[in-house]
């Protein structure tokens, strides 16, 4: 046998889950020093592939190959004891104990005999200096930021001298400046040969520091790339299947009458002077920080914090929702900035989501007319292409992107004049994103108007006609497609 | 078909109910008589009746400890109203109806306005409402009641007992409210994210207000049938009745953190405390053990139906 770079070979992997299947004969390298990217749609397959690798499900068919040896079939265990570990998205690490203790755990007790704290500590400060670190190691670890609790549990692994870290979308809960901190220790950990596995959804973090990337889509692989020779567009199109023209889709759309006339609108102690309009066939874009003032904007529209001074116009008419349900008696709709908090009854199904508040349109005395109610959900679901098993399939079975979509449904069916969106693309896989600005256009199109609301700069600036900028609570100006570059915004997001 | 047992959200109780029916029918030969399944039904009708109207308080993420004392006030007002020779007795049980609602809407409005918990708020309204009981009464049980009244404590009807056909009607009822009606939908998505319901336009206080008048209603028609099966008003009526159908809404499978539950299942979990204290009865178990077997059954039997639950999946 020839030595050789590779780490883990996978070949004709297959697993299938109740007559389905998830992954169909696919085949892997990760080299040493490697930094592999894997992307796909929800759904494609992507955890099923981690989790054959680190045994916790059984494959049917194929072989994985670790340092030359078949490991398809040992115990979670032994593949850990082999030297491959996961970092999960939910980090397992005990909030009550020390850094150092943490990275210990359940090892105190090794071949060596008894390690003290002190021991320990030392042997973890040696490793981060290694590492260059600056984390120290004798602070509890509920008191880092997630982006150093996430490092300390990928030191675990680097401790447990694993030769392959796994890593399940590690930058989704990193803040910007997070990510640039983790990115360094993943060049360190190349340096040290160690090979990385991550997913993600992020196309920027792909191209910045993956060596190669694969694609898997509805459970086969559809290839690997070299990331510098291939780009993000062409990437996405392979994630899909198909072809798309522009990430964010634009065409020229007639703008019509007022929709929307906000006048010196305020909510005592929240935001003051507000004034905008948004009329028939654009989007106008909220931007600024987090904690500006812009959800509070949209929800005192939409009633549920009503608002205290200024006016509302609303299709020519002075307005004043007291209750969500009045704004959407009146046409409008609202998508919350948090899905789970704002959004789903996770232990309803689809249709029981997509009619919630709305099952006025689908009663009556007090009897629900469930056939009407189905067909109707049913309908709308096809044409968002959601991809569920039957619309009563508990929502929080589905993908966050399809339960987004969901959302969207319910949106629809309430046929809206106005639609106030706040962050509809937070969290959602890169194809659920298309869909949905692709959308967006559908509804413009359609002489609907659109208030967005995003901390994602380039989707606000893309999709939005014109931005309004919100600092402190307060207008800070109003800026046409033009005008509106991200320097600007920032810089008048920023004026205190 | 047997998919679609495992499927049920009650498969788990269905299958523990069988089993001690099975057991005290091993252990005697006066358990399966239609006797002593007409004696049960009879000896669970106020224990479901109270545990149907509670179910929706659970369901919708609250809880009523006030049961008891409202079935006990609804009662003494039954009482009053059917003294000999007083008011008709449609009359006296249409008001004492409309008065368990108002006392329910009282609760509710509490929950509502105040954001106190409603384990806290009924908590006091239990001990209030055990207060006007007394009053009402001035301590002192009412009887001298009227025959008619009597008649549906312990009279025959359609070859039934009545209070049977109160707990048939009640299910029926209750049944449909949950499943079939916007209402019932709308408890449900409360239960299982309030801020996400109200943000989607449901009317969240409007809604909440109406569980606990529902419950008020189940516990007065719970409190007419006890007077009048004890042909009565007791103002001590009730004591604890509310732990023991809040007990059978939870083994019944609806979650005390709300957002899920059924009607059957409560259904269920009402005849099984019920067979169990029926056939520790026939098996001549004292009192005393009685009490303790239940408490220990009830936890198994949440267990049980837990490791059931992650089964299915």
């Amino acid at each position: 046998m020839v030595l050789s770079d590779c780490l883990l070979d996978i070949k004709g992997l297959s697993f299938s889950y109740s007559g389905s299947s998830i992954l169909r004969s696919v085949n892997l390298r990760v080299e040493k020093a490697e930094i592999h990217a894997l992307v796909g749609e929800n759904g494609a397959g992507k955890s099923s592939l981690f989790k054959s690798i680190m045994g916790i499900i059984s494959p049917s068919d194929g072989e994985i190959i670790f340092f030359d040896q078949g490991i398809r079939g040992l115990s979670v265990r032994e593949i850990l004891g082999k030297g491959i570990s996961m970092i999960h998205q939910e980090l397992m690490l005990i909030p009550e104990l020390s850094v150092a203790e943490n990275i210990y755990l359940g090892r105190e007790n090794s071949a060596g005999g008894h390690m003290s704290l002190a021991a320990i500590q030392r042997s973890v400060q040696a490793l981060f200096d290694r590492f260059g670190l600056d984390i120290p190691v004798d602070v509890k670890v509920k008191e880092l930021s997630i982006a150093r609790q996430q490092i300390v549990e990928i030191m675990r692994s680097v401790s447990q001298e694993a030769k392959l870290i796994l890593m399940d979308e590690p930058t989704s809960s990193l803040t910007d400046g997070e990510i640039q901190f983790f990115t360094r220790l993943i060049r360190n950990l190349k340096e040290a040969g160690v090979g990385i596995l991550f997913t993600s959804h992020k196309m920027e973090e792909i191209f910045e520091f993956a060596d190669v990337v694969s694609v898997l889509r509805d459970g086969e692989m559809i290839g690997t790339y070299r990331t510098n020779e291939i780009d993000a567009h062409v990437l996405v199109e392979k994630m899909v299947g198909r072809e798309l023209k522009d990430f964010y889709p634009k065409s020229d759309v007639e703008v019509g009458e007022p929709i929307l006339d906000v006048e010196n609108l305020g909510l005592a102690g929240v935001f003051q002077g507000i004034n905008f309009q948004v009329r028939a066939g654009e989007v106008l874009g909220l931007a600024g920080l987090v904690g500006a003032g812009r959800t509070d904007i949209g929800q005192s529209i939409f009633g549920i914090r009503p608002y205290t001074s200024g006016e509302i116009r609303y299709l020519g008419k002075r307005f004043e929702a007291k209750h969500p349900s009045e704004a959407l008696e009146a046409g409008m709709a609202y998508l919350g900035e948090d899905r789970k908090e704002l959004g789903i009854i996770p232990e309803m199904n689809i249709r029981e989501n997509m009619t919630l508040g709305l099952l006025r349109m689908f009663q009556k005395m007090q009897a629900i007319l469930f056939q009407a109610e189905k067909k109707a959900t049913e309908d709308n679901s096809d044409a968002l292409r959601i991809r569920m098993s039957h619309a009563g399939q508990k929502i929080q079975e589905l993908s966050g992107g399809n339960q987004q979509k969901v959302l969207f449904g319910r949106m629809l069916l309430n046929m809206p004049n106005l639609l106030i969106l706040d962050e509809p693309t937070r969290g959602i896989d890169v194809v659920s994103k298309f869909d949905i600005y692709s959308l967006i256009l559908e509804l413009k199109k359609a002489g609907k108007g659109i208030l967005l609301i995003s901390s994602d700069m380039t989707e606000l600036l893309e999709m939005s006609d014109r931005v309004v900028v919100i600092s402190k609570g307060s207008q800070r100006g109003e800026l046409n497609k033009q005008e509106a570059s991200p320097a600007r915004v920032l810089q008048l997001a920023l004026h205190a | 078909m047997k998919n679609l047992f495992l499927k049920s959200p009650t498969g788990g109780i269905f299958i523990a109910l069988v089993l001690v029916c099975l057991l005290f029918g091993s252990l005697t030969s006066r358990f399966f008589t239609p006797m002593n399944m007409s004696v049960i039904l009879n000896q669970v009708s106020v224990n479901a009746i109270l545990a149907f109207g509670v179910t929706f308080v659970i369901i919708a993420g609250g809880i009523d400890l006030s049961l008891g004392s409202l079935l006990a006030v609804s009662g003494v007002i039954v009482a009053l109203l059917s003294q000999e020779g007083s008011y008709a007795l449609w009359i006296g049980l249409l008001l004492t109806l409309l008065a368990g609602m108002a006392m329910g809407a009282f609760n509710g409005a509490l929950v509502v306005l105040t954001k106190v918990p409603p384990f806290i708020v009924t908590l006091g309204t239990m001990t209030i409402g055990r207060g006007v009981a007394l009053l009402l009464s001035k301590g002192r049980p009412i009887s001298d009641l009227n025959e008619s009244l009597n008649f549906l404590g312990s009279g025959d009807m359609m070859g039934l007992p009545v209070p049977i056909i109160f707990l048939i009607i009640s299910f029926v009822f209750c049944q449909l409210l949950l499943t079939k009606t916007v209402f019932g939908r709308y408890v449900k998505a409360i239960g299982g994210n309030e801020m996400a319901a109200f943000v989607a336009g449901v009317r969240v206080n409007r809604i909440k207000l109406w569980v606990y008048v529902i419950s008020g209603l189940f516990a007065a028609l719970a409190g007419i049938l006890l007077t009048a099966r004890i042909n009565t008003g007791q103002p001590n009526a009730g004591l604890g009745f509310e732990l023991d159908a809040i007990a059978a809404v939870i083994i019944g499978g609806t979650s005390t953190r709300g957002g899920k539950g059924t009607i059957t299942g409560t259904l269920l979990g009402v005849l099984f405390i019920g067979v169990i204290n029926n056939g520790l009865d026939l098996i001549n178990v004292s009192a005393y053990w009685q009490q303790v077997i239940m408490g220990g059954i009830i936890i198994l039997a949440v267990v049980l139906d837990g490791l059931y639950q992650k089964m299915k999946k």
